[in-house]
């Protein structure tokens, strides 16, 4: 048990955030973006060359990574969705176009930096017990890191001035623009908070284990997991699926066989899409009668 | 004879990428269900295919990874018969799959569904006593032995599986899908099952894929996990959407452009540094060419042909 509660509280640290970041994305633009995997990956190469090759140290090239993520999410904005979604096309259109653009990033990684896996270099510490976790001074800033930077963002949703034009635009783009809302700078400032999160939980997983260039379309899954399993209208529900994926997660590679791991988070988000597709966290009751009524024909 | 070999070998693959382009159009060009799971499809027809056809035992396997006594379940059965069975256990796989799959909203689906196909590649690479995992399967024969015959029925069952969705476009079935991509309600309204129509298209779809990767099994002779990637997918996606979705000429049209001359045709130019470089390169001009088709000319270079009424009378 202790074990499982150690790697599940790691492995919900580098979900929690990218799912928080998409799930920002997803409810302010209306549409699923499936560069944000390769978003992921970016950041955590954009942190590798500043921590690597340039030699600084790893607190400094992280905010650097996350800065130049953020630019890199606002430029794909800009240069590919902005125009598709002045065009008023279908939100389908704009995913294929997002896995269009995914595929270019991914291969520019591959290109700059080889189909090998990467480490950080940062120190490595011995790791202690704390209560019933086993964990290292890194893994605990990392669990740290998440929790304060998870609360800042809903605290900022909540309380300042952008938190309410993000709630205002995403329930509603007409009114808000009616009311004098710029809704190209809210998208711009979503896009930048979604990128930071991406690339902090992209340097995450390469601080706990290895990064490589076709990581991306991997996790972006396990995040969409998470975010259907909470609710995806939900910025509490993508952290608090993320906490229910990653214990999925790690009870399976514990106690079943580790490379399934990944197939249950995604048995558990097809299970939530049939009981309950706005997530355990969303506003609708439970259909059990789709859960049960597996045959019966849909009549919508 | 050197380019005569080349050319062969890149319309084979042209023709087998085909066959799982025309598949796409009956999922997505037809019905719209947006399949981001033709991997793994592919890689079920792939699959059945090869282990029903294999030698039963040789050396390699047995040193590689304890198999002693030749490898599980290799029934050296004939060709024809690892098709059907291709066929009909991807149809399986695709009605299991669809049953909690096809309830859900389009976007939905399109995430499910690239999650299906991690899983079967998962699945692939670690059930050892069904698929060897990584080591894949080799030694699967060619059917006739001879390039050129196969390569004439590949282009049989690509002719084929083109008929078959050129049919379906005018059939009543296929009237009924097309209602359900343009509307739902007014398809429901008629008395149309829209859970039925999605799930015909779909497992008809699956069973071209399931040809498809059973084509690909004999060709190659050698099957590994690592080519049931999501890049698979997204190749397959991005020549359909530059070909002319919904059009199945411009499905050929786009195959022959994108797989032929992109991704096939520039192997024979001369390598810069590493040997990912290429790929790499080519994939980066393929993404940005989807990118501006969809920007500039969303309905393909060659469109769907508008529908007369008489047709359908």
């Amino acid at each position: 048990m202790d074990e499982l509660l150690s790697y599940g509280l790691l492995t919900f640290a580098t979900l929690a955030l990218p799912a928080l970041g998409l799930c920002l994305a997803i409810k302010v633009t209306k549409y699923f973006n499936l560069t944000y995997g390769d978003i992921i990956t970016a950041g955590a190469f954009l942190t590798l060359l500043c921590n690597l090759t340039f030699g600084l140290p790893m607190v400094i090239s992280l905010i650097i990574g996350m800065a130049f993520t953020a630019a890199l999410g606002v430029f794909l904005h800009k240069t590919i969705f902005k125009p598709l979604m002045d065009l008023k096309v279908n939100p389908l259109t704009l995913l294929v176009v997002s896995l269009g653009a995914g595929f270019v990033v991914r291969n520019l990684i591959l290109i700059g930096w080889g189909p090998q896996p990467f480490q950080f270099s940062i120190p490595l510490a011995r790791a202690k017990h704390i209560g019933p976790l086993f964990l290292t001074t890194n893994q605990i800033f990392i669990i740290l890191t998440c929790i304060l930077v998870a609360v800042g963002v809903f605290l900022m949703l909540r309380y300042t001035q952008l938190g309410r034009l993000m709630r205002a635009t995403s329930d509603n783009p007409e009114l808000s623009e009616i009311r004098g809302i710029s809704i190209e700078r809210v998208y711009v400032y979503t896009w930048i908070i979604a990128c930071a999160l991406a690339a902090l939980g992209g340097v995450f997983m390469g601080v706990l284990g290895t990064i490589k260039s076709g990581m991306g379309i991997g996790v972006l899954v396990t995040i969409f997991a998470c975010l259907i399993v909470g609710g995806i209208d939900n910025p509490y529900g993508a952290v608090f699926g993320a906490l229910i994926i990653a214990f999925a997660m790690e009870a399976t590679a514990i106690w079943i066989s580790p490379p399934y791991k990944v197939i249950a988070a995604y048995l558990l988000m097809i299970i939530i899409l049939l009981v309950k597709p706005s997530g355990l966290l969303g506003g609708e009751k439970i259909q059990w009668k789709y859960f049960l009524g597996f045959l019966r024909s849909r009549q919508s | 004879m050197e380019i005569f070999s080349w050319i062969l070998t890149i319309a084979t693959i042209v023709a087998i990428y085909s066959i799982l382009g025309l598949a796409l159009n009956i999922h997505f060009g037809y019905t719209n269900l947006p399949n981001f799971g033709i991997a793994g499809f592919f890689a079920v027809g792939a699959y059945a295919s090869a282990i029903l056809t294999a030698p039963h035992r040789f050396r390699e396997m047995e040193i590689f990874a304890g198999f002693a006594g030749g490898m599980p379940g290799r029934f050296e059965y004939p060709f024809i018969i690892g098709l059907i069975a291709a066929i009909v256990f991807a149809a399986i796989v695709g009605f299991l799959i669809g049953i909690p799959l096809l309830r859900l909203r389009e976007d939905y689906l399109a995430v499910a569904s690239i999650g299906v196909a991690e899983a079967i590649h998962y699945f692939a690479l670690n059930e050892l006593w069904l698929t060897t995992g990584s080591a894949g399967i080799r030694l699967i024969p060619m059917p006739t032995g001879n390039r050129y015959l196969f390569f004439i029925i590949v282009l049989l069952i690509l002719a084929v599986v083109f008929w078959i969705t050129q049919r379906f476009y005018r059939a009543p079935v296929g009237r009924v899908w097309r209602g359900v991509r343009e509307d739902e309600v007014i398809t429901s309204s008629l008395g149309k099952s829209i859970f039925n129509a999605r799930m015909w298209s779909w497992v008809v779809g699956c069973a071209i894929m399931g040809a498809a990767g059973s084509l690909w099994a004999h060709y190659a002779m050698a099957i590994q996990p690592g080519e049931f990637v999501p890049t698979t997918t997204f190749l397959v996606w991005i020549f359909v959407m530059v070909g002319g979705l919904r059009n199945n000429w411009g499905i050929l049209l786009g195959a022959v452009l994108i797989i032929g001359f992109f991704e096939q045709g520039t192997r024979f130019l001369p390598a810069l540094g590493a040997p990912y470089i290429m790929p790499a390169i080519r994939h980066i001009a393929v993404g940005l060419l989807l990118i501006l088709v969809i920007r500039f000319r969303p309905q393909g270079v060659i469109p769907e042909r508008a529908s007369r009424i008489e047709a359908h009378i």
